[in-house]
């Protein structure tokens, strides 16, 4: 090994230890935060880090429970919304969407939907507007097909 | 192992968790920084120092990574060591990748084939990373070692961090008080913070500019 591989050796050991010795065992919490500071990382931020980390990967019974009231609670509230998005307000988004469909020039049996719309149960109303979204959907895009092709 | 993970959440949800873990983060950056890393620069491959704690910290507590405590009492000290060992690979990976045939001509008109490799020798292109990367230590050294002269107690700490890393051991090595061992350490922390990796490079350009 010759002379400047030496020093190049001593060098990076010496520096390795004071990285070592300067981040000892008893760095108390303010010495770790102004450190911190000083390197331009915000402490407190770090400190909320470690708690999602925590709550995520290593949850207390309490952090669990809390996630499982908290996901039946959103149950809850999307099964409400369904609930009270009414019959009247599913038939309105229909004519809006037939309106829009036929502005784009498709020929909508307006008349046979009405016709049905008394007797169709809700699950029926919302099927056939997810159908009808999805009909539009793909007019629009014939249409811009047709418009690019000039 | 169970056990083991049950203690590491434990102790990081215990009084002395925030102490720690802001030790460990610490530790990171000032690793990352001996290893030439700048602020507002992320590591290799994306990463930033306090992912690499971060995701130490999770691989702990899902059990990808163990830390014995019969072993190492420690916790502290292990976590130090993933980070230390994720930091060193994904430098060591970035300085000394380079991928290209082995059989090839060379400039010369001779043909290299597997048989031309001898060992482990380093490419020319890892001879100048080497090179310049033993410059920047080089000065990053010599940067501490004049803002310590003529501070006598700092000296024989600078001396003893040849030998030693423990404070233990360089307590005894400079036949210091330990606990002056350790107020000592927060002040060389302190000029080492100042001896950034930008001012290293500026002092290195400048040093190499006056030969």
């Amino acid at each position: 090994m010759g002379n400047a591989d030496k020093i190049a050796r001593e060098t990076a050991r010496f520096l390795d230890n004071l990285t070592e010795f300067i981040t000892g065992e008893d760095q108390q919490l303010d010495e770790s935060m102004d450190s911190l500071r000083a390197q331009g990382v915000d402490p407190e931020e770090s400190l909320r880090q470690l708690r999602q980390t925590l709550s995520e990967h290593a949850p207390t019974w309490r952090e669990k429970a809390a996630r499982a009231r908290a996901l039946l609670a959103a149950s809850f509230e999307t099964q409400k919304a369904r609930a009270h998005h009414t019959r009247s307000e599913i038939e309105g988004e229909i004519r809006e969407t037939m309106d829009s469909m036929r502005a784009l020039g498709a020929p909508v049996e307006a008349g046979a939907y009405h016709r049905n719309f008394e007797e169709a149960r809700d699950e029926d109303l919302e099927s056939l507007l997810e159908d009808l979204r999805f009909q539009r959907a793909l007019l629009l895009k014939q249409q811009d097909k047709a418009d690019s092709n000039g | 192992m169970t056990a083991c993970r049950e203690r590491a959440v434990e102790i990081l949800r215990g009084p002395d968790g925030e102490r720690l873990w802001l030790a460990l983060l610490d530790y990171a950056h000032k690793l990352a920084r001996r290893r030439g890393w700048r602020i507002d620069k992320t590591l290799p491959q994306g990463f930033s120092p306090g992912e690499i704690a971060n995701d130490v910290i999770i691989k702990v507590i899902e059990g990808e990574r163990i830390w014995d405590e019969a072993k190492e009492p420690s916790i502290l000290i292990a976590l130090k060591g993933m980070v230390r060992s994720d930091i060193g690979h994904l430098f060591d990976d970035y300085e000394a990748s380079l991928i290209e045939p082995i059989e090839r001509t060379c400039p010369d008109g001779s043909v290299r084939t597997g048989d031309s490799f001898h060992g482990n020798h380093p490419n020319p292109e890892q001879e100048f990373l080497h090179g310049e990367r033993v410059r920047l230590e080089m000065t990053a050294l010599d940067l501490i070692r004049e803002a310590v002269e003529g501070k006598s107690e700092l000296e024989s700490i600078f001396l003893a961090l040849y030998e030693s890393d423990s404070p233990k051991e360089i307590a005894q090595l400079t036949e210091l008080p330990i606990e002056r061992v350790y107020s000592l350490s927060r002040e060389l922390a302190r000029i080492a913070s100042k001896v950034t990796p930008a001012r290293v490079a500026r002092e290195a350009r400048e040093r190499r500019k006056h030969g």
